[in-house]
């Protein structure tokens, strides 16, 4: 967070846990999905949320709009502590915040025109004539560049980029102050995520939204956030400003970013993919010592120390508002500077 | 396929007729359904009576208009009744899940234990036979299928994301049910209340057979039957042929009728009228 800026959004500590397994004969597993994150979105603000499928991206994005109740941990908008909110209290604040989910179609109800879905949110908040309430799509309809033919077509008959206009359109309506983005481009082609990232940035400027973009396109993070937040098993292990990038410092943010692809040949160095150490199938497999005391990447990571498996590492502030949180910073770093 | 057509739509015809004759009954007879003539007892079909006379010299045609007006409209709205209650249980124990879902369905096979038609018969014997009270015990005792079939639905239909979404937006929890979840049932819900009125249409012929269903001076299906047991051996073969007859045929017609409106309802996109021009045309491709 900006200094001087006024938080709209304070996670704390939040946790959101899965138990899983066959029931009370064979145990249950418990699957920490969020497990201990704070994180702060100041009015206006972008924050990424980036990590690989799985790592609890998603989950977060919805526990942070209490669609889903968190296991602990609080939830603070604009000064009010939502955790603890009765629905019928909670339900009056949604309209301050708003979601825009990765798979357009599903999201919306198929029997419901595109006025229906969109005007939905704004028909459980004000009471509008009906002239006023049209006047009320058409103009959500400009703002998101669709034209007010829209309106009496069904989801089916909408390409994939329109649908997702659709869906920032039935977020908007409400005039939110902030939008989380839970993966809004993964359905889309390139040229259409282009678009609509540069709809979304033109959105954030006209109304001064601030959003949480999850994304694992760390292209498009890039694009529109002013913070970006990695996720690794449930876990925040670094926030960067924007300008550090490209200069990541946890070694699991640094494999990220070594495989996106690079732009121009150019470019191109003759270094592997920054390689872990055990193989793919020893990698997805979750268990729990993954989510018990120590860092949940030491399985994967190189450089890894004694301290790592017994002690969890907590964000610690390197360099102004870049955070990270591993215990073998200097090894690093010596990495980051041989390379750059 | 072509063959399944040609049922389906048959029924619907069947259907048609029979509703447009027995809604318009006295367009067709101008005869009284409850009028004794004691000197035109046991007349065979022909002479002045299209389906001939009863024992008490009452016409069956007209008798038959009637009763089948009683036997269906018990059907439906009985229906109405099972459909409205079944529903609203079976949404309700889906959405809310865990242990209210788990109660509420373990009530449900228990009632699901008990016969239905003992219980419509201790409930008939108790009250006075009626219309009203034949609906009623009907509707109540047949509910217990479409709210299962129903909480399934929507045990499967609230994972879905456009619930969240509702709900992100702020919809009231019952509007969730109503507008969202209990339209996306309405296939199975349409499909089960058609073959629902088959079955309220047999459970009150049998009541009424029993003499616990409509009152016995009111023609009724299941009243016709039991007046015109006593004749067989006579020799007046019409009495309960006939009304048997149109039993036969409208259970008959309901069920296949439902079956074809499966097919459309599954077909269906957004509108009906697409899922009935669907479906003539892959009729006319199997063809």
């Amino acid at each position: 967070m900006k200094k001087g800026r006024y938080p709209v959004l304070e996670i704390r500590n939040m946790r959101k846990y899965y138990s899983a397994g066959i029931g009370w004969i064979f145990g249950r597993e418990i699957i920490k999905a969020v497990d201990d994150v704070s994180l702060t979105i100041a009015q206006g603000e972008t924050v990424g949320l980036v990590g690989e499928s799985g790592c609890g991206k998603s989950t977060f994005g919805r526990t942070v709009l209490l669609l889903e109740r968190p296991t602990s941990g609080q939830v603070w908008f604009d000064g009010t502590k939502l955790t603890g909110l009765s629905h019928r209290q909670l339900r009056l604040l949604r309209k301050h915040m708003q979601i825009v989910f990765q798979d357009s179609m599903s999201s919306f109800d198929t029997r419901f025109t595109i006025a229906e879905i969109i005007g939905e949110p704004l028909l459980n908040y004000e009471k509008l004539s009906k002239e006023a309430f049209k006047e009320r799509i058409k103009k959500v309809l400009d703002a998101v560049e669709l034209d007010e033919t829209f309106m009496g077509r069904y989801p089916g008959q909408l390409s994939g980029g329109q649908r997702q206009r659709v869906g920032i359109a039935r977020a908007l309506i409400l005039n939110p102050r902030l939008i989380i983005l839970d993966e809004p481009m993964s359905s889309l082609d390139v040229s259409v995520q282009a678009q609509i990232l540069n709809l979304l940035k033109k959105l954030k400027l006209r109304y001064g939204l601030a959003y949480l973009f999850i994304s694992h396109d760390l292209r498009a993070v890039e694009f529109l956030s002013d913070r970006i937040a990695v996720m690794y098993m449930g876990r925040v292990v670094e926030i960067l400003p924007k300008r550090s990038i490209n200069m990541p410092i946890h070694p699991y943010s640094r494999l990220l970013l070594s495989s996106v692809p690079v732009k121009h040949p150019c470019l191109r160095t003759n270094k592997p993919i920054y390689e872990t150490q055990k193989s793919e199938k020893e990698n997805t497999w979750i268990s729990i010592p993954w989510q018990g005391a120590g860092c949940a990447f030491r399985f994967r990571c190189p450089y890894v120390i004694k301290k790592c498996s017994e002690e969890r590492p907590e964000l610690l502030h390197i360099n102004g508002e870049h955070q990270v949180a591993c215990f073998n910073l200097s090894s690093q770093r010596r990495i980051i500077d041989g390379t750059n | 396929m072509s063959k399944y057509k040609t049922v389906t739509v048959i029924s619907f015809i069947v259907l048609t007729v029979m509703a447009v004759m027995v809604i318009g009954a006295p367009l067709f007879t101008a005869k009284d359904p409850t009028g004794v003539e004691l000197t035109k007892t046991l007349r065979q079909p022909g002479q002045g009576n299209l389906l001939g006379t009863d024992e008490m010299g009452r016409d069956i045609w007209t008798r038959l208009l009637y009763g089948g007006r009683v036997s269906l409209s018990v059907g439906v709205a009985s229906v109405a009744v099972s459909t409205v209650l079944g529903v609203a249980y079976g949404a309700i124990s889906g959405y809310a899940g865990g242990w209210v879902d788990r109660v509420l369905m373990r009530i449900i096979d228990a009632l699901l234990c008990l016969p239905s038609m003992l219980i419509m018969l201790v409930i008939q014997s108790m009250t006075r036979p009626s219309l009203t009270n034949v609906v009623l015990v009907i509707g109540f005792t047949t509910w217990m299928q479409m709210s299962r079939l129903v909480r399934t639905e929507v045990l499967s239909l609230k994972e879905r994301e456009f619930v969240l979404a509702a709900l992100a937006a702020g919809t009231p929890v019952w509007k969730i049910i109503l507008r969202h979840l209990v339209p996306h049932c309405s296939p199975t819900i349409i499909v089960m209340a058609t073959v629902g009125v088959g079955h309220a249409i047999l459970s009150e012929t049998s009541l009424s057979f029993l003499g616990l269903g409509i009152p016995p001076h009111q023609p009724s299906l299941g009243n016709m039957l039991i007046g015109g047991q006593n004749q067989i051996l006579a020799g007046a073969w019409w009495i309960p042929v006939f009304p048997g007859a149109m039993i036969i045929s409208t259970v008959l017609a309901i069920t296949f009728a439902s079956d074809g409106l499966q097919h459309i309802l599954m077909l269906r996109n957004a509108g009906i009228e697409e899922g009935v021009k669907k479906w003539l045309k892959i009729s006319k491709e199997a063809a």
